[in-house]
């Protein structure tokens, strides 16, 4: 639901897109810096996309409403694929995870508050290919 | 009268909904007077005392919001909330008169901040039938 808040947060820093490499995504939006926003844990990014790129995905959810407003809890994953021949790359994910950390997201239907994100875990996707992975919460309440 | 969740029920305070409400609890209490004797053979005996009722409510925050301010200074002038009410899905509940025992208001770090309200009825508390 949130996806979108989280990927222009991160477009919008400059210290963690300086060193990202841009991608077209065509259409409308044409070339940005590559980071991913998916709808699901299983989408992976176009094979023609280069390292490093940022990977936003919906976890999970759960209820958390009042009597009167809809919301809920949100997890979403923030994963940093990495060039393996980048040795920076500790940094880029340090530098998202405090762009991200208790930071302010907007959103045209939710007010979005309490985001908190877990540090910076360093772990390896299917094809071995190394990555960081941060774990955001947040929660949310519709407008 | 149909079965239902608690999320369908409503607190309203003074005529307003407190739609910031998650979980609340009304009790209702008979005071037992014992009057256990020798001639009670083995058994306690109770009479009733005097009745009292209270409300407990956990309201996330929100600044500004008006209900929770009238609860606040209900308990910072200390005056009272004219009218409680408690009601199900279908209008049926409680309301009385109550006074504001305490306000808590925890900041979890990992949570939404909170109100932790406690009401004390003052006075009868009645039967609400229907939107009565």
């Amino acid at each position: 639901m949130i996806r979108k808040a989280i990927r222009d947060k991160l477009l919008a820093d400059a210290a963690v897109t300086a060193d990202l490499p841009d991608y077209d995504f065509g259409g409308v939006e044409g070339t940005k810096k590559a980071i991913f926003a998916f709808d699901s844990v299983d989408e992976v990014p176009p094979q023609d996309a280069k390292h490093e790129c940022i990977i936003i995905r919906p976890v999970d959810s759960e209820e958390f409403d009042t009597r009167g407003d809809h919301g809920g809890r949100l997890f979403y994953s923030v994963t940093l694929h990495v060039d393996r021949t980048r040795r920076n790359s500790r940094n880029l994910a340090r530098l998202i995870w405090l762009s991200l950390d208790k930071s302010s997201l907007t959103h045209a239907n939710f007010n979005i508050y309490g985001v908190l994100v877990d540090p910076p875990v360093a772990g390896g996707d299917r094809t071995a290919f190394p990555e960081y992975r941060m774990e955001l919460t947040c929660l949310v309440e519709a407008k | 009268m149909s079965k239902q969740a608690g999320f369908e029920g409503a607190v309203d305070i003074n005529g307003v909904e407190l739609d910031l409400a998650r979980d609340a609890q009304l009790s209702i209490n008979g005071e037992m007077i014992d009057v256990t004797a020798r001639d009670s053979k083995g058994w306690e005996e109770n009479i009733y005392g005097i009745n009292s009722w209270g409300l407990t409510v956990t309201a996330v925050f929100k600044e500004g919001d008006a209900t929770l301010a009238v609860i606040r200074n209900a308990l910072l002038l200390k005056t009272e909330l004219n009218d409680v009410r408690y009601i199900y899905k279908d209008g049926e509940g409680f309301k009385g008169g109550a006074k504001v025992e305490s306000i808590g208001a925890p900041q979890p770090f990992r949570d939404a901040a909170t109100y932790e309200i406690a009401l004390v009825g003052n006075g009868a508390v009645a039967a609400v039938t229907g939107q009565s």
